[in-house]
């Protein structure tokens, strides 16, 4: 059984596969959270008693995040291939599931970089009005840091939803561990490998939870 | 001087018309421990929010000084308020900062080096008796130390007036001794106005010089505070001094 197992891992480079899914997710959420953040600090700040209300740009996000969140993934991977195809040169591969990936995952960033703040203590944020912090220094010093713990578990959220996501990808030739999954699993029937797989996925699942989650118990003073 | 006149804010909503305060006129002299007293939902909250520019008046104004804060807005709001402090009801501190990091914040925005902010954060928080408590967070503080904090914060940027709202009534009854007195110690040291929202009679009697009783969005009285305490006029009053039954 082990030796079986064994097998399998060199087999198919178990090893390479989880690498290439942890690059394509690491840099995903990175991307995702670069923009998603962003976006999801406007919507807020230009909402209704938000800090620079704008009915107009709020309801413009509000539409595109609500748009980008009823796309189903699968649909936007391979809509997306021209595109990415245009400014990476390739639509397949780690290199090539990045756009997608990232993508797919900024509406969701935006959503729950929206709620993270929208969570913080309003009268706080006019205790620091009072003070005499300018809308700058409420996202930067208030925002951010009251709601980094926050963000820090949303990280981990993104990261597992992108897991999932990267391992969808591999229908249409993503790398990583959904590659290992289609070719073995689906097109050579090979139960043993597909089981393998399943398992290190959900280890790797696991890990990512364990660690942000250690992580923002650290960080949350709350 | 603080001069309120003709203040009234209605709020407006798809089916809710609130007239929150009423043609308010108060002049609240500079270097008095002014109470402003009523029940709850009277409008002592939205008096004070529309104070320090958190709320725009329906009518009226508002002179502090010969400009009329109602109509300030951006840099000229900010640099108004770099002048008052505020305690607000529920604290409102920094949760993820501790105490230290917490007064820091006001220096730090306005540029004051660090030797200065040192000195002026060690200053107040022996002043408001934190010692010890510096790298504390908030969490982790009693209702009587986390009011401490909100007074020190209020503080550390030398206002001119000090607002605060309803600053015992989360507090028992020694706690709220021990508060009581350090405002009296800070009126004392800095000579500053003190203004004190409360429902809380023995708040008006221990440390205010006058005071105004509002009931329903309006003034129903106002004078020194022993003048009102002999001789209430209105029915709210009577009510608040325990004098009359509901
Ligand atoms: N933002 C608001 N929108 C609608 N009504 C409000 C708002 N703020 C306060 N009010 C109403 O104004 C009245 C006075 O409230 P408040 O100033 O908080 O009273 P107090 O502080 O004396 O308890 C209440 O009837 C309250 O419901
Ligand atoms: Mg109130």
């Amino acid at each position: 059984m082990f030796k079986q197992i064994i097998e399998v891992w060199n087999n198919v480079q178990m090893f390479n596969g989880i690498w290439e899914t942890v690059v394509m997710v690491f840099v995903s959420t990175f991307l995702s959270f670069l923009i998603g953040l962003p976006i999801g600090i406007l919507t807020v700040c230009t909402d209704k008693g938000g800090l620079f209300p704008c009915k107009v740009v709020n309801k413009i996000l509000g539409f595109i995040i609500n748009l980008g969140r009823a796309i189903p993934f699968i649909i936007l991977l391979v809509a997306l291939i021209p595109f990415t195809r245009l400014i990476i040169g390739t639509s397949i591969g780690v290199r090539g599931m990045i756009v997608p990936l990232t993508i797919g995952a900024i509406p969701f960033v935006a959503r729950l970089t929206e709620n993270t703040f929208r969570e913080i203590d309003k009268g706080v944020i006019e205790a620091s009005q009072c003070l005499g912090l300018n809308n700058f220094q409420i996202i930067l010093k208030v925002y951010l840091v009251e709601g980094f713990p926050s963000l820090i578990r949303g990280i981990s959220l993104t990261a597992i939803m992108l897991v999932g996501y990267s391992a969808m990808s591999g229908s249409v030739g993503g790398g990583g561990l959904g590659n290992i999954a289609i070719q073995y699993g689906y097109y050579l029937f090979d139960r043993t490998t597909m089981l393998i797989v399943v398992v290190v996925i959900i280890l790797l699942v696991g890990i990512i939870q364990v660690i942000f989650e250690i992580l923002a118990r650290l960080i949350d003073k709350k | 001087m603080i001069e309120i006149s003709h203040l009234s804010k209605n709020f407006e909503t798809k089916d809710l018309y609130v007239e929150a305060l009423k043609d308010i006129n108060l002049t609240i002299n500079d270097g008095s421990i002014f109470g402003i007293i009523g029940l709850s939902g009277a409008g002592k909250s939205t008096l004070l929010r529309t104070l320090v520019g958190l709320e725009k008046p329906s009518d009226g104004s508002i002179y502090i000084d010969d400009v009329d804060i109602t109509k300030l807005k951006g840099s000229n709001l900010r640099k108004y308020r770099s002048n008052i402090g505020v305690v607000f009801q529920g604290y409102n501190l920094l949760m993820q900062r501790n105490v230290w990091n917490n007064l820091d914040i006001p220096l730090r925005v306005r540029k004051i080096d660090k030797e200065e902010r040192k000195n002026k954060i060690q200053e107040i928080i022996k002043l408001v008796g934190l010692e010890g408590k510096e790298k504390a967070y908030p969490a982790n503080l009693s209702g009587g130390q986390k009011q401490r904090v909100a007074i020190a914060r209020a503080l550390v940027i030398n206002p001119k007036i000090l607002l605060l709202d309803e600053p015992t009534s989360a507090l028992d009854s020694i706690t709220t001794k021990q508060i009581l007195k350090l405002l009296k110690d800070i009126h004392e040291l800095y000579h500053i106005t003190v203004l004190i929202i409360t429902h809380e009679i023995s708040v008006v009697s221990s440390i205010c010089h006058q005071v105004a009783v509002i009931n329903d969005g309006e003034i129903v009285e106002k004078g020194e505070v022993l003048d009102i305490f002999n001789n209430p006029q209105c029915d709210v009053t009577k009510l608040l001094l325990g004098k009359e039954e509901i």
